[in-house]
């Protein structure tokens, strides 16, 4: 993969060229299409969040609805009950994430593999129940609205939703580009080789307690971020949005796309929104659509482990005859055993 | 005076369902080496299956005796077949293909539950009398003494199985090395699939006693599989011993925390299942009867 090819232009072409349709799809859409396309964006940003940790670190997190909800939770409040903009709540929000994360992240250094999974499957649990302790403060079960709306600049005479639109375009493709440039330097490396083999890693000196604990706590924060995006989005936040089905939902996402590649999240999040849309029509009862998504994870993790990214990329291979020769890079993430 | 030990009496009374489930865990990981997420909605949809047999508008109307008898057997026969099915295609595979397979499961028997009964919240009667034994201000309510008593009764069971029979011996054996069991003329296969039907019916049988309390519903285990993971980490991951222990220590810990800790109040009682997985894991990984792994680097 790491050929002077890439230095060229060449191959982010597809990369422009789907940006700037993006980009353009607000002139074309109406307002439901556009509406779809803001959760398909709050979901890749999720789902990349939780590729950088597990996907590339091995370390597998239930928790990830939590860090978002934290996110969304600190959105909401800062602007509805406190009057902040929504743009100095954006820090905000990564920054309380991220410190949690990296709270979560020292003790992952203990708690690797499937203990690691319990301790944010606890995480996620427990979550939803801290808006409801905290009713006064957070309207409870019955959620937050928040009456602002992320409004458009005056002078570009859009309108709220298209300019929402482009601004969570916009956060998405730079944590894309923050992604693949940490996954393609040396940092992204050691990420990749404690995954891989965590003592070897730490034998050819790379510093795994840091590594791991930044890997954490830059997730959680980028699913934070993804959590701001969701109160942009929607303008309102309940406990009931931040459940662990989330957290399933995005490994699932994860999973579906490919773990560990770039491109997977993507193909994910368009999955999670379109398929629930496209179920009912092919006759499926939507209260089985979790049904449905169940069997296919485990069908996936069978057939698939790659996931969409994968498999596309070995029919590629394949096509080109080349299969055989290239050594492929392991699609499937390992884990050291708990 | 009274309130400290009617605490102590709920708390270890809770603590013995906490262990219950933690059991349940404790013996797939022991025969599969995964950690079971999908434990709790296994008994929830075998609870579902007690309350169809048992309710009268809704369901059959059965003596309840029937109906749980009926439902365990289903339990032993559901967590066999998913372990046969689901599970074997993945043997060998690793840990995060796993976590990922169970949760699979967890999604799709939790919305397979709400298709096939129903979203809503419905109840169960308890098998055991309401009112309860009054000693000098602490009661100890009937459902709790049956509960603790049917539980401590299963577990000697359970403990007579693996320890004086040869479908025992040959279950521990097919846990600890399915290779020289194999040799040695075990059916390691079909010793996976008892060891689940076991686990998913002592984890159903912890759903039926402690659904009259929550009632049945598709999310009446969340919780109770949180306090379960808890229980597990406490005892050890490998010690049916441990997980009951760990279940009673995490029960008392939960009553008197919300008891005496007033920012937890009844809402956030889960989290102290959170500090104690959390607690445990950093300070003894391995719990308080597991054993320590060894790394093979």
């Amino acid at each position: 993969m790491n050929t002077s090819a890439q230095r060229s232009i060449v191959p982010a072409l597809p990369w422009i060229v789907g940006f700037v349709l993006l980009f353009a799809a607000p002139f074309v859409l109406g307002v439901a299409g556009i509406r779809g396309l803001l959760q398909v964006l709050v979901l890749t940003v999720a789902v990349m969040s939780l590729n950088l940790l597990t996907g590339f670190n091995g370390q597998p997190s239930i928790g990830h609805s939590a860090f978002m909800g934290l996110g969304a939770y600190t959105t909401a409040l800062a602007v509805q009950s406190y009057g902040w903009s929504y743009w100095t709540a954006l820090p905000v929000a990564a920054l309380i994430a991220g410190a949690v994360g990296a709270g979560a992240g020292v003790p992952a250094l203990r708690i690797r593999g499937m203990n690691l999974a319990l301790v944010t499957i606890a995480l996620a649990l427990v979550f939803p129940q801290v808006p409801v302790r905290l009713t006064d403060w957070t309207g409870g079960t019955a959620g937050l609205t928040v009456d602002e709306s992320l409004e458009a600049p005056a002078a570009l005479g859009v309108s709220d939703v298209a300019w929402q639109y482009w601004v969570l375009l916009l956060i998405a493709a730079l944590v894309f580009l923050l992604i693949r440039n940490i996954v393609h330097g040396s940092l992204g490396r050691a990420v990749i080789a404690i995954r891989d083999q965590q003592v070897a890693a730490h034998t050819v000196g790379i510093n795994v307690r840091a590594v791991k604990v930044g890997v954490f706590a830059g997730s959680a924060a980028i699913a934070g971020v993804s959590g701001w995006m969701f109160t942009v989005a929607h303008q309102f936040v309940s406990p009931g949005d931040f459940t662990v089905l989330l957290s399933i939902n995005l490994l699932l996402g994860m999973a579906v796309g490919g773990s560990g590649t770039l491109v997977g999240p993507i193909m994910g999040a368009l999955f999670l929104y379109y398929v629930p849309e496209l179920l009912p029509e092919l006759g499926v009862d939507p209260q089985l659509t979790p049904a449905v998504y169940g069997v296919l994870l485990i069908l996936l993790a069978l057939f698939l482990p790659g996931g969409l990214a994968g498999g596309l990329r070995d029919l590629v291979r394949r096509l080109r005859g080349t299969a055989a020769k290239e050594e492929s890079i392991s699609p499937q993430p390992t884990l050291d055993a708990a | 005076m009274e309130l400290v030990i009617q605490r102590l009496v709920d708390g270890t009374s809770n603590g013995f369902l906490y262990g219950a489930v933690a059991l349940a865990l404790v013996l797939i990981h022991r025969s599969t080496g995964l950690v079971n997420f999908a434990q709790g909605e296994m008994a929830m949809f075998s609870t579902f299956v007690v309350w169809k047999l048992a309710d009268e508008r809704l369901g059959f109307g059965l003596a309840l005796a029937v109906a749980i008898s009926a439902g365990l057997v289903f339990a032993f026969l559901l967590g066999a077949a998913l372990e046969r099915t689901v599970i074997r295609p993945f043997t060998g595979s690793g840990p995060l293909t796993l976590l990922i397979v169970t949760l699979g499961l967890y999604l799709a028997i939790n919305s397979l539950a709400g298709y096939v009964f129903t979203t809503d919240t419905e109840r169960l009667d308890s098998p055991f009398p309401s009112g309860g034994v009054d000693l000098g201000g602490v009661t100890i309510t009937y459902m709790e003494l049956g509960t603790v008593a049917v539980l401590l009764v299963v577990a000697l069971l359970i403990r007579q199985l693996f320890m004086g029979t040869k479908l025992g011996l040959g279950l521990r054996a097919a846990a600890m090395n399915p290779a020289s069991s194999r040799l040695a003329g075990i059916d390691v296969g079909r010793m996976m699939m008892i060891g689940w039907g076991l686990a998913s019916a002592i984890g159903a049988l912890a759903a039926i006693l402690v659904a009259p309390v929550v009632y049945v519903s598709t999310n009446m285990m969340a919780a109770l599989l949180l306090y379960g993971f808890a229980a597990a980490v406490v005892g050890g991951f490998d010690s049916p011993f441990g997980a009951l222990v760990g279940g009673v220590l995490v029960g008392l810990i939960q009553s008197l925390a919300a008891g005496y800790l007033p920012f937890i109040g009844t809402q956030l009682q889960l989290a102290t299942a959170f500090a104690v997985i959390l607690l445990v894991l950093l300070v003894r990984p391995q719990g308080l009867f597991g054993r320590v792994p060894v790394e093979r680097v």
